[in-house]
């Protein structure tokens, strides 16, 4: 998406090999680095780099952190390309450039093995406590009892639909099914894609899969092909990307259901559209955008800060905004207990409401994506597989 | 084979501008007919609209008597020499020239030794291969020649085709006209706004001015009897004067000039000129002896001959050629001579 | 041999940054792509390996690359037929006036972004879009078309649009070398309009038509969000081919598929230049 034509890949090389990442992720690194140039004019205050998923961002708001918690953040785009961006953690500059990364999970053990994060100190994290225990049980947290990421915003996938045309969905059946063919979507992503499938597979058709986000050799041939099957069969009208694309296939009835971002749901029922968020059988796609701790932020003297900014994200400012902004939800007591103590700040009803839908969400039949799953490469070959069906 | 014109009432409009006044005018077949004006006089809106790349406003004209003002140019058995010459660059000699056979649908063989006959009627044989770009000025008028005569056309219209070129190659050139017009016998018709070219080589010319014709002749008539003051400038008769008094006398006319009277031979029309001209090459200087006496005003020397600029007592002007050899000696600005008319000098402009 | 020299000197240092900036990364890519990925550092050892492009031969890439550079050439053909009149109304027909609104409403398209372009067809060519929209209140459909949108058809759509000043550019520039009175003097030679298209303009604007062509069919072939937009589930094009292998950071394979792509264009150039005589488009004879 972000490159516009291969041309820009030569062109990337003829940079160091440290330099290569910064141009292949495009104008995000530039813009970064630019970001870094108004720390200089804080003089207050600890820099705080932080290069996550660009819904991560809060915009103006991160002032907050300078007043509650000493913090100057400067946020950068990371594009949410996990090859990418361990590719730069691992061999590129962003160690040197970024403190903490946040990222959606799956990459943290390969990050932490291969050196380029460190494991948080949770005792130096005053809100961990108050953070919702299945949150901290997210299954790639963890490497041999250490702390290698910790959970920045959860939510659950599944399947946005017309409730005017469909009636109630609770199954991505309404996916694969023949009497939708040419009607249905789905996201050009095989970390979504395949998963949803190999969820779907599992659920409904009893197939020997254990984890659908993290697929075996044979697992994945399985999932992959009944995929082809039915791209094959014209099931597909497309593949999406993005938001305004993944908004207007809705709105303007390209397709009837489509796995998708919940964001996109609240976005259509804004322009009056009867979009629902399916509660499918099978169980939704969980993810959850989780905190890593840069090695050259601990390298730089950083980590007491870095510790300080984890804190102020689970202190409620934050996860209101975000709740607000996307309905994406910081796994922590104190959001609702923030809302609480400051409605003029925020709107407690909403904010409730979200937090609880999400909260339900997990309470039900769910699996965790995994961003990196241990055959990525053969992920990518059955993804050209499909493509070129 | 050659192809006679009938223009009636022809006249074009561009919005507000009037580039060619209605006008009649008859060529005839296989006549060299040479359209003479300066720029913007409306011959070049003429010729194209005798080649049918543009349609007059109003009017009519008929080749050999049938209607072709609506025939667009690729239908009319007329062809032109442009004056850029419009050579295809992307083509060689040959191709050039078998461009029209070809579009006919002649066979290659059959275009093949017509291009080779053309080739050799301009002097260019061997010359096929050769590409455009490598060609001399001549070479390449004599190309554009050849490609318009391959067609074998009733009508060939010569669209300024020496502008571009040297004196001497516009010599040989319009030499190479004359001897093509008497070898094909088509009517051929030369746009220019040079008067040598038209003189020499026209049987009928028509002057044109401000989008409509002066006068319509052979070079003599017009040369000896101009139909107005316009032509007579036109072609180079600058000395215009207004006589005391215009008497017939018998088949001449007896002409007062300052007080001296002159012959005019052969006048045969009824009404009798207002004014004449002076032909400047027949007039001799002396110091003293017959003729009008007059004041040096400026003298050029030419090479073969002086122009000298004469004033008279009443202000008139005169300009006179005189022979090299013939000046007489001592005569500079500020002298007196005596200017003495010879037979032929003088010439009635009849408006 | 004075005027020479200088020339060169004058340029050399244009001819020095085009080496560095072009060649010198091609030619670093060229030379990455027989090298093999390295787990430990998570780059490239230079391990003389031809990994990757054994890789190409897999999983179908190939025919992406041979599919992509079809589509592009089909849009660069498309982008001439419809540019081609269209230079040549701005040339021979329109007013200087005519000419410059003619040539505004090409350029004026791209003053938006590359993305907002490709996207709004969706607005055009969709089941909802405005096309559908007439034909179903024409009555010449019941059910809106599927194929507009999400189709080859919409990428070649998306991308002739995309492109199509880029044609008509080089077009005006070589139609310069096409006097008017080569067309009259066609016309005197009996040649009605389209035998002096076939014979003089197309063969005189062969440069320019060449030149046309490779701006689109390069930029073409380099495209992904006319594709990614417009095209079916999953549609792919050399340059999605791309980033879905640098998402697994393969990156001797993306140079492999660079590599491949860059010597197939190089040669289009190669073989378009000699035929066509690119060079001829800044001639004036």
């Amino acid at each position: 998406m972000k490159t516009r034509s291969f041309l820009t890949v030569p062109f990337a090389a003829t940079l160091s090999r440290r330099g290569f990442g910064r141009m292949t992720m495009g104008a995000g690194a530039f813009l970064g680095a630019s970001s870094l140039l108004p720390r200089i004019a804080q003089a207050a205050g600890t820099e705080i780099a932080f290069w996550g998923t660009g819904t991560l961002d809060i915009g103006n708001d991160w002032d907050r952190a300078a007043a509650d918690a000493g913090l100057n953040v400067s946020f950068t785009d990371n594009g949410n390309d996990p090859g990418p961006v361990v590719a730069r953690l691992v061999a590129g500059n962003a160690n040197q450039v970024y403190d903490l990364s946040g990222l959606q999970g799956g990459a943290e053990r390969e990050l932490y093995r291969q050196n380029a994060s460190v494991a948080w100190d949770t005792s130096k994290i005053a809100n961990w406590d108050t953070v919702w225990q299945w949150a901290k049980d997210i299954p790639y947290l963890t490497d041999d009892g250490a702390q290698i990421g910790i959970p920045c915003v959860v939510n659950a996938d599944s399947i946005i639909y017309r409730r005017d045309k469909l009636g109630d969905v609770d199954s991505y059946g309404v996916i694969f099914d023949p009497a939708m063919k040419g009607r249905v979507a789905m996201e050009d992503a095989w970390i979504n894609s395949a998963t949803f499938a190999a969820i779907y597979l599992k659920g409904a058709e009893n197939a020997a899969i254990e984890e659908p986000g993290n697929l075996t050799e044979d697992e994945l041939g399985l999932v992959m092909e009944f995929l082809i099957k039915h791209k094959r069969d014209g099931q597909f009208r497309t593949f999406w990307n993005g938001w305004e694309q993944g908004v207007q296939l809705v709105a303007d009835e390209e397709v009837d259901a489509m796995t998708g971002w919940e964001p996109i749901v609240y976005e259509a029922q804004r322009r009056g559209l009867d979009v629902g968020y399916a509660e499918p059988v099978e169980g939704y796609l969980g993810w959850g955008n989780n905190l890593i701790l840069h090695r050259g932020a601990v390298e730089r003297g950083l980590s007491d800060a870095a510790h300080a900014f984890a804190n102020w994200i689970y202190d409620g400012f934050y996860a209101n905004k975000l709740v607000l902004l996307s309905g994406y939800v910081v796994p922590s007591d104190n959001t609702l207990d923030w809302a609480n103590a400051n409605p003029d700040e925020t709107d407690p009803d909403t904010v409730a409401e979200i937090v609880e839908h999400v909260r339900q969400k997990f309470a039900g039949k769910m699996f965790w994506q995994n961003t990196r799953p241990d055959n990525f490469q053969l992920y990518e070959e059955w993804w050209q597989r499909l493509r070129n069906t | 084979m050659a192809i006679g014109i009938d223009l009636h009432g022809v006249s074009r409009v561009f919005g507000a501008v009037t580039a060619l006044a209605p006008l009649d005018l008859a060529i005839r077949a296989g006549e060299f007919f040479t359209l003479l004006g300066s720029s913007g006089s409306g011959k070049s809106t003429l010729i194209r609209i005798i080649g049918g790349f543009d349609r007059p406003t109003t009017g009519s004209v008929a080749f050999d008597g049938s209607d072709v003002t609506h025939l667009p140019a690729n239908r009319r058995n007329c062809n032109t020499v442009f004056q850029d010459l419009a050579l295809f660059p992307h083509m060689t000699v040959a191709q050039n020239v078998a461009y029209g056979l070809r579009t006919r649908g002649e066979s290659r063989t059959q275009a093949e030794s017509k291009v080779r006959d053309a080739l050799q009627l301009v002097d260019l044989a061997g010359f096929e291969g050769r590409n455009i770009a490598h060609l001399s000025g001549g070479q390449r008028q004599r190309v554009a020649l050849a490609r318009s005569l391959v067609l074998e056309p009733g009508l060939l219209l010569l669209d300024e085709p020496l502008t571009g070129l040297d004196e001497r190659l516009r010599q040989q050139m319009r030499d190479e006209f004359g001897r093509l017009h008497r070898k094909i016998g088509a009517t051929f018709i030369l746009v220019t706004h040079n008067q040598d070219e038209a003189m020499s080589l026209s049987d009928r010319m028509a002057i044109m001015h401000r989008g409509g014709v002066e006068q319509v002749g052979t070079p003599d008539e017009i040369l000896n009897r101009p139909a107005n003051e316009f032509v007579a400038r036109f072609i180079g008769l600058e000395s215009i004067i207004t006589p005391e008094s215009i008497e017939r006398a018998g088949t001449d006319l007896r002409v007062q000039i300052a007080g001296q009277s002159f012959t005019l031979a052969d006048y045969a029309r009824d009404d009798l000129p207002a004014k004449v001209a002076i032909r400047p090459d027949r007039i001799t200087l002396s110091p003293d002896g017959a003729g009008l006496p007059l004041v040096i005003e400026e003298i050029r020397f030419r090479g073969l001959h002086y122009d000298c600029r004469l004033r008279g007592p009443d202000g008139v002007t005169l300009g006179a050629e005189i022979a090299s050899d013939a000046i007489p000696e001592g005569l500079e600005p500020g002298a007196q001579v005596r200017a003495d008319l010879h037979r032929g000098a003088l010439i009635p402009v009849l408006a | 041999m004075f005027r020479i020299g200088r020339g060169f000197a004058l340029a050399s240092p244009a001819l020095l940054l085009t080496l560095i900036l072009g060649f010198a990364p091609l030619a670093v890519v060229v030379v990455w792509s027989f090298w093999a990925w390295d787990p430990a550092t998570y780059w490239i050892r230079p391990d003389l390996s031809l990994a990757a492009y054994a890789q190409i031969g897999e999983v179908g890439r190939w025919w992406v690359i041979v599919t992509s550079l079809f589509k592009a050439a089909l849009a660069a053909l498309a982008c001439l037929a419809v540019g081609y009149p269209a230079a040549l109304a701005v040339h021979f027909v329109a007013s200087r006036r005519m000419a410059l609104v003619l040539i505004g409403a090409f350029t004026v398209p791209f003053f938006t972004s590359y993305l907002i372009r490709a996207f709004s067809w969706r607005l055009v060519l969709g089941r909802t879009g405005l096309i559908n929209d007439w034909l179903m209140q024409a009555g010449i459909i019941s059910e809106p078309l599927d194929w507009l949108l999400f189709s080859d058809f919409a990428v070649m759509i998306g991308l002739i649009a995309s492109y199509l000043p880029f044609v008509i550019f080089p077009l005006l520039l070589a139609l310069r070398r096409v006097e008017p009175s080569f067309l009259a003097a066609a016309q005197d030679m009996g040649a009605g309009f389209l035998r002096t298209l076939v014979t003089i303009i197309i063969p005189l604007t062969k440069p320019g038509i060449f030149a046309g062509f490779l701006f689109v069919f390069v930029m073409s072939a380099g495209s992904s969000t006319e594709v990614q937009m417009l095209g079916g589930a999953g549609a792919s094009m050399i340059s999605i081919m791309i980033n879905d292998v640098m998402r697994v950071v393969n990156f001797p394979l993306a140079f492999a598929i660079s590599t491949v792509v860059l010597v197939a264009l190089i040669g289009a150039v190669l073989l378009g230049n000699a035929r066509f005589g690119l060079t001829r488009l800044f001639e004036d004879f």
